[in-house]
């Protein structure tokens, strides 16, 4: 985990209200320095262009995260988002444009800088999954599945790599991810795509031996505990409001079996059975 | 004759202890210094304040903890810690071998917690004690010491009594006259007083329509109070004779130099340091430049000029 300067490579809107950005480790200033005017000599281009299957993996583990921060005065705190693609020092982030920090992030241009924080918290453990594999997205929570099936799909462990993924209506970030999955299923609120409803209606985690999750509180708890009647292991994702994304604050907790945990260092992923979603059961 | 600088002097004696610098990471914003590990050596900090501890673990708070506003943070964390015992048994000894000094954070709900818990943790090797009377996020207990300056007294007192390192008092911006608390803290025995803690404050989800924290208020800190805690840092410097230890807004080198020249003996940096944290690193390194710049060769000369 490093504190860094990098530039903004691309930055554009894939789906309304749904952003990529690539950002660059920028060796022209090195890291921990101030933030300079605009970087100048942008030599590489952004790396989502898919007939590049054989990227180096970076040190970044998928289902990690960075802390962003622009320019920009307001807001004070950096934004903690979830890594899409990461190749050498080159980092991909697939968001949603909500509040005024996602905001300030969509407003950078090719060559602005940003300060980056990462790679934040525990990632998924890829090593340790095998087997049949099922993603489960709903909506933004798409972003780190890139990544990971990126890496599940060289994994000689794995046998079958299914993507589920959940929408209100409009898909985005599916091609992304489509060369390294053996299947997709679609499910939209409004039945514009795919199979009208949640997807908890298009998967059944039995036939499957790890389920990997991310997306909205309540799909995480109803994937968790149909997962749990079905005796599949379950992983989730899990998304909360930050402050440092470092550990120091304690502004993230979630209440886990263990107590109160860290999402920004003792998450984001956890394995579900330690989330109590409704802070109790 | 050739100009001879030398290297401005930022040693700062604190009740005996002597700090490298004045650049303290502020309490709840540092954890117990491991995290920032990765990315600077905390042996370079003047010193850092622990996470708010209390004589039992607490879960803290729960419900949402955190809330930006314009310039600044708004937190109800809650105290959240593993309690002195475990604090001195398993993280203590981690945490000693950073080299710089350590600032034990006491928080409490009664007497009895603020003197016992002040008692054990002195008993370490914790370079100094703060007493945290002054924390806006606990339902009982925390601030409500540290608004009268009659009960502010009579908790410092009875804490002097059995603390074996030097006490100083973390003072709350809440109090309808911080003076009145400061004065009476150090007559009660105080060695030197921090200041401000969190500014009181409400945010309301108008969709929601209720608070965004479940204790309804919480606590502002960030940019937004520095011109506030710039005042009450000179008001109460002025005050009192022990050391007084100023903190609210630091974001710069230049905004330390502030507080000093208000009258602090040294500062405290919180929410900069969660935006980023390399914060204290750069602030040391700015304070530096900032002597160097205007020739001042350490930090007495400038020390309550205002």
């Amino acid at each position: 985990m490093k504190s860094d300067l990098y530039v903004a490579l691309e930055n554009r809107q894939i789906a309304p209200g749904i952003m990529r950005l690539s950002i660059q480790r920028s060796e022209a200033t090195g890291g921990m320095r101030e933030l300079p005017e605009r970087e100048i000599g942008i030599k590489r281009k952004t790396p989502l262009n898919f007939e590049a299957e054989d990227w180096a993996y970076s040190p970044v583990e998928p289902g990690q995260f960075f802390m962003l921060k622009t320019r920009a005065v307001e807001p004070l705190l950096p934004r903690p988002l979830s890594v899409h693609e990461a190749s050498g020092d080159v980092v991909v982030f697939l968001y949603q444009t909500r509040g005024a920090g996602t905001k300030a992030i969509a407003a950078l241009e090719t060559g602005d800088p940003v300060l980056a924080t990462g790679p934040c918290g525990r990632g998924f453990p890829v090593d340790d999954i095998t087997g049949r594999v099922a993603l489960i997205a709903g909506g933004i929570g798409i972003a780190p599945f890139r990544y990971l099936a990126r890496r599940l799909s060289k994994s000689p462990s794995i046998s079958s790599l299914v993507l589920v993924a959940g929408f209100r209506s409009m898909l985005f970030g599916l091609e992304d991810i489509a060369p390294f999955v053996t299947e997709i299923r679609v499910a939209t609120e409004d039945g514009s795509a795919g199979t009208k409803g949640f997807v908890t209606d298009i998967i059944a985690p039995a036939p499957f031996d790890a389920v990997l999750a991310c997306g909205p509180i309540p799909m995480l708890k109803a994937v968790k505990d149909s997962c749990k009647s079905a005796g599949t292991r379950c992983l989730v994702s899990v998304e909360a409001r930050m402050a440092c994304g470092i550990g120091a604050c304690l502004g993230c907790t979630i209440n886990t079996r263990s107590g109160n945990r860290r999402v920004c260092v003792d998450g984001p992923v956890f394995p579900a059975e330690e989330v109590l979603f409704d802070g109790g059961e | 004759m050739e100009e001879n600088k030398t290297t401005p002097n930022l040693v700062v004696d604190l009740c005996g202890l002597s700090l490298k610098n004045p650049v303290i990471a502020a309490s709840g914003t540092f954890g117990f210094g491991e995290e920032i590990e990765p990315f600077y050596d905390p042996s370079i900090l003047g010193g850092f304040c622990t996470k708010g501890l209390t004589r039992r673990p607490r879960p803290g708070n729960s419900g949402i903890r955190l809330q930006e506003t314009r310039a600044g943070l708004m937190n109800s964390i809650g105290l959240q810690n593993p309690g002195i015992e475990a604090f001195v048994r398993d993280i203590l000894p981690r945490i000693r071998r950073f080299g710089t000094a350590i600032i034990a954070n006491v928080g409490g709900e009664t007497m009895e917690d603020y003197v016992a818990a002040c008692y054990e943790v002195s008993k370490s090797s914790v370079d100094m004690v703060e007493l945290n009377i002054s924390c806006p996020n606990v339902k009982h207990g925390g601030m409500a010491f540290g608004i009268d300056p009659d009960v502010a007294a009579k908790v410092v007192r009875s804490v002097k009594r059995s603390c074996r390192k030097p006490l100083m008092v973390k003072l709350s911006p809440n109090a309808p006259d911080i003076v009145a608390v400061a004065r009476a803290c150090e007559k009660a025995g105080a060695d030197a007083l921090s200041l401000i803690n969190t500014i009181s404050g409400l945010a309301i989800d108008v969709h929601a329509r209720r608070p965004v924290f479940a204790n309804v208020t919480a606590g502002l800190s960030g940019p937004a109070i520095k011109p506030i805690a710039l005042r009450m840092t000179r008001d109460v410097s002025k005050a009192v004779s022990i050391p007084v230890v100023g903190m609210g807004g630091i974001e710069t080198g230049e905004d330390a130099a502030a507080f000093i020249m208000a009258g602090a003996a040294a500062i405290q940096v919180g929410t900069a340091g969660l935006v980023r944290p390399d914060t204290c690193q750069r602030i040391i390194a700015e304070l530096l430049e900032f002597m160097s710049r205007e020739d001042i060769g350490s930090l007495s000369e400038i020390r309550g000029i205002i």
